[in-house]
């Protein structure tokens, strides 16, 4: 509209060109004033009294100008501008205030900031496919067990659904990359055809192969790098299209680089980045039914939802069960879950941010009623300097609008402030965070943590304004100007102030709670015994040359290597497996028992009965140098090779869960593969004691451990595609690092050695996320108890100076410290006693909300709770202490005399 | 009855269209548009300086009116407003609604018992 464009120009001039706009008034207004003089003139009037008359008529000029000045929106800028210099002012009166109430708030909203920014981008940023929402994940349960899907099951869906416009699948591997440097284990993705077009995503540079093109066998179809990869090993040089890449000893053409920021949807599966994809190619002649190895994505069709794609997937899944007899167990619940791909990326963390983003929310809470109370004190100071406003004509709209400018300017302050420390954060946070948290690449200050600092900083000035404004035009000014201070208005004051303060002490016991549950429950992890001895041990992974994987000569390297690895100084014990505790998952199977039914076909629906085990390949040296004890039997012999009886070990777990308190040494057990091929039979030897799988906090699971000599391609155990290695050392394991890189390429240059880390590291990084929490939330229940006892430190102080004269008074007349400090101290005990009780309610209910978040303790713990009351008890009583002692030392005849 | 000299004694609104029809007929500098204003209405209207000038400004800002300095008869330099096209078009949309309201009015005020 173009009366909006002239307002705009209008107003811009008289703000730009703001003398020249003034003196066209001025001349216009005195034309105007002698034009009207010489009409009373005209009218025989002396000059003199038409100019009184003329004066009379207009009123006073500069009333007129400011109501002419009033007319555009420029006034509205100059009065802001007014209100800004006045705030200025008044802010540098009393630097100490302003300083700490910027701190404050800075505190709050730049930890806000990063942990709502943290939060955003890991558990709500849209993931990076042609919409996102519509894309689902299957998910295999038998049991208590979460598995991917087995490529017959895969093929079943993709050639049955309806609900789903398109399936696509892949899985993550190791593979040696061989180049001109040290071979390297990469993480390489086989996805089949149908994977990128489901996902909807075309590689940034180079083709996409037809699928078609992709039926000539594995690798025809050439290598996608990820965009990291081709950054990084190829510099990224548009020309490496075409050339050659040699994974595994297979020699393919690189034929494109996915699109920057490319992840497949992870699962447990499949953690890690992956380098480079390899086109995956189901063998559709002859089907696999028993791996579960496959992450299945579906894009729901049009018109279908998520609902509909479950009721179907719970049909095929049916349909599969009857095609394929026995392959699933009936005496567990089988289920096929279809998902929103994004719940199953960021499922496990999502409760953990939930509950930092409360914490930062309280922390918020905390500090704006922190400064509030800051403010209204320092209002009550001034109360006598906006009388004399009031007194000299500023209305309360104006003097609450000056009000609300000092807090738009402090909440300003602070939200400059508190970006600089969202930024610090932002780049600490995601290095304490555990390796699992998905998505922390990109995560930084970006322009949606900007605008999240610039709402949640307005609204703090807003609500700080409204406090101090409220509290000014409350009460009447003028009395202020005659007797200093009415006690109605202490009375008032004190009661505002006094809320606030109960509130933070009651918010800040919250967090505290949490806190001490979580240091509770921390603590409780700590002392999980893992069922090993994690210290002094070195973890390392090696992958064994090519064309190692078959025959004997597999046997032959792992010996070379253990041996070479016993020869180094401080090494007191060397053992290898195919994983080990806290690293990998080793793999798991079904078991037949010899003389019970087979594992599928025991009766009742009882998920302790199903016939299920993890699978680990030793060698002899495993449970001594893992520090793993033999509980009954024996442990293996070098004597259990290849030919020799199969053996087996099982760990407690398993044998109390099956043979409940017998003794399984010599009974029999196999591997249950399909209704028609199983395992032999291998004799149990020996029971070993548990030990963690995954986590710390993981129960202990069903164990069977193999001698690595009698494992291989036709044992029906597996073969060890690559050795992890357990150095037990005599003094710090990481000073060997170095030494055992060396000693395993003076074994083989072309053996890539890596994952090393001590076991101490691996138990940390499994709770790692915990400790994330506790660590976060520790810093905000410390920080909003700081600024509690502040607050009520300032409360007491402040009825102790205010009350000088009356304390005086008392004294004069004989009262005793004991009585004077209890007419201090009434409205602080108030304020904490409630403060704690309604605080530990509220705690309470919230443990309860997050119950889940608190490993082996109860969400009233008892003594995290006493200890919380205890801590909060005595910083407070601490606050209170400081400022009463001050009472004792009021001399009657001084404080008399000054008032 | 004279009308009051505050702002509210002529409804805003319509102190700006009795403006524009006063610089319809010609133009015209401040201390002019409000002596015919008071010339028009028969000493009924009499608006102050402090109305006037905050009219001209708003309307002077909305495009309505143009200003320019000018001599008057007396030899005085002078603001001299002029209606603009878009100014033109305000004033008789108003005066058509004016009418329209006014003889609404009036009818309603008029009204009898019978005409029920």
């Amino acid at each position: 509209m173009t009366v909006w464009l002239s307002r705009l120009t209008g107003g811009c001039r008289a703000l730009f060109a703001r003398r020249a706009v003034e003196r066209e008034l001025d001349d216009e207004l005195r034309a105007h004033f002698e034009m009207a003089v010489e009409q009373k003139m005209a009218a025989r009037m002396s000059r003199a009294e038409a100019r009184r008359a003329v004066r009379l008529e207009m009123g006073n000029l500069e009333v007129v100008k400011d109501q002419v000045r009033d007319v555009g929106w420029e006034s509205l800028v100059d009065a802001v501008g007014r209100d800004l210099r006045d705030a200025w002012r008044s802010v540098r009166r009393s630097p100490g205030v302003t300083t700490l109430a910027v701190l404050t708030l800075a505190l709050g909203l730049g930890s806000a900031t990063a942990v709502f920014t943290l939060a955003h981008g890991v558990l709500f940023t849209p993931l990076p496919y042609e919409d996102p929402d519509r894309l689902v994940q299957f998910e295999l349960g038998i049991g208590p067990d979460r598995f991917g899907i087995s490529p017959g099951q895969y093929v079943t869906i993709e050639h049955q659904s309806r609900r789903l416009s398109g399936v696509g699948a892949f899985y993550v591997q190791e593979m040696t990359l061989t180049s001109e440097e040290r071979p390297e284990r990469i993480r390489v993705g086989r996805m089949t055809a149908s994977f990128l077009p489901v996902l909807g995503v075309t590689p940034s540079l180079g083709r996409y192969a037809a699928p078609e093109a992709r039926r000539t066998g594995a690798n025809g179809g050439g290598y996608l790098l990820a965009h990291r990869t081709w950054v990084r090993r190829f510099g990224a040089d548009p020309g490496v299209l075409g050339r050659p890449l040699t994974l595994d000893g297979v020699v393919a053409p690189i034929v494109g680089v996915l699109p920057e920021g490319f992840f497949a949807p992870r699962d447990l599966l499949s953690p890690g980045d992956v380098e480079v994809w390899a086109p995956l190619v189901l063998n559709r002649a002859d089907l696999n039914w028993g791996n579960h190895y496959l992450t299945a994505i579906g894009r729901l069709a049009p018109g279908a939802d998520l609902a509909r794609a479950q009721t179907e997937s719970d049909l095929l899944l049916d349909r599969i069960g009857r095609a394929r007899p026995a392959y699933f167990p009936d005496n567990v619940e089988v289920s096929l879950t279809v998902s929103p791909v994004l719940d199953r990326l960021t499922g496990e963390v999502r409760p953990a941010l939930l509950m930092l983003i409360g914490a930062v929310s309280l922390v918020v809470l905390i500090t704006t009623a922190n400064v509030g109370g800051m403010l209204l004190s320092r209002g009550h100071g001034r109360r006598r300097e906006l009388a004399v406003r009031a007194a000299l004509g500023a209305g309360r709209w104006s003097v609450s609008r000056q009000l609300l400018t000092e807090s738009v300017l402090l909440a300003g302050g602070a939200t400059v402030l508190g970006t600089a420390v969202a930024a610090l954060l932002l780049a600490i946070l995601p290095r304490l965070a555990p390796a699992d948290l998905p998505r922390l690449d990109g995560i930084g200050l970006d322009w949606w943590a900007l605008s999240f600092i610039g709402v949640i900083g307005a609204l703090t000035a807003l609500v700080l304004g409204v406090v101090s404004a409220a509290s000014a035009l409350r009460s009447d000014l003028s009395p202020s100007l005659e007797t200093g201070l009415q006690r109605g208005d202490i009375r008032r004051e004190s009661l505002g102030r006094e809320v606030l303060v109960t509130g933070q002490i009651a918010l800040a016991v919250v967090l505290i709670v949490a806190a001490g549950l979580l240091l509770r429950s921390f603590g409780t992890m700590l002392q999980i015994d893992p069922g090993f001895d994690p210290s002094h041990l070195l973890t390392l992974r090696v992958a064994p040359p090519e064309g190692f994987a078959a025959g004997e000569s597999s046997g032959t390297f792992r010996k070379r290597l253990v041996e070479r690895f016993e020869e180094l100084p401080g090494v007191t014990g060397v053992a290898a497996a195919n994983a080990v505790p806290l690293a990998d998952h080793p793999g798991d199977t079904v078991f037949d028992i010899e003389g019970r039914p087979s594992a599928l076909e025991s009766g009742a629906r009882d998920s302790a009965q199903y016939q299920h085990a993890t699978q680990r390949m030793v060698t002899p040296g495993y449970f001594d140098v893992l520090g793993v004890p033999i509980l009954g039997g024996r442990g293996f012999r070098e004597s259990d090779r290849a030919g020799a009886p199969g053996v087996v070990i099982i760990n407690q777990q398993l044998a109390e869960r099956f043979w409940h308190g017998r003794d399984p040494v010599g009974r029999r057990m196999r591997m249950h593969w399909t209704p028609h091929r199983n395992g032999r039979w291998l004799e149990i030897v020996g029971v070993a004691g548990n030990a963690k799988q995954l986590s710390l906090i993981d129960e202990f699971d069903t164990e069977m451990l193999h001698p690595v000599a009698q494992a291989g391609p036709n044992t029906g155990i597996g073969s060890m595609a690559t050795i992890m290695v357990l150095i037990r050392t005599t003094a710090d394991p990481t000073a060997l690092v170095e030494t055992v890189r060396h000693a395993a390429a003076s074994l083989d240059p072309r053996v890539p050695v890596y994952d090393i880390r001590t076991m101490d590291q691996r138990v940390a990084a499994s709770i790692a996320q915990p400790r994330l929490t506790l660590v976060l939330v520790g810093a905000f229940s410390l920080v909003s108890l700081g600024l509690a006892a502040i607050a009520i430190y300032g409360v007491v102080a402040h009825a102790v100076n205010q009350r000088t004269t009356e304390l005086a008074i008392r004294i004069a007349l004989g009262a005793r410290t004991g009585s004077l400090l209890a007419l201090v101290l009434g409205r602080a005990w108030r304020s904490g006693v409630v403060g704690l009780t309604a605080g530990l309610a509220a705690a309470v209910a919230c443990a309860r909300v997050f119950r889940a978040q608190f490993y082996g303790i109860d969400p009233t713990d008892p003594v995290a709770i006493g200890a919380v009351v205890v801590t909060v008890s005595a910083a407070l009583l601490v606050a209170i202490y400081l400022p009463a002692r001050r009472v004792s030392a009021v001399d009657p005849i001084t404080a008399l005399r000054v008032s | 009855m004279p009308v009051r000299e505050k702002p509210s004694g002529v409804v805003q609104g319509t102190l700006d269209m009795l403006i524009l029809k006063t610089l319809d007929l010609e133009p015209l500098h401040g201390y002019g548009i409000g002596l015919r204003l008071h010339q028009i209405s028969r000493g009924v209207l009499n608006v102050n300086a402090g109305s006037l000038f905050p009219a001209f400004r708003r309307l002077e800002r909305d495009g309505l009116i143009t200003g320019e300095w000018r001599a008057t008869e007396n030899n005085r330099r002078a603001k001299y407003y002029s209606l603009t096209r878009r100014g033109r078009a305000t004033l008789e949309r108003e005066t058509r609604e004016w009418e329209t309201q006014s003889a609404a009015i009036a009818r309603v005020l008029r009204a009898s018992r019978s005409e029920l």
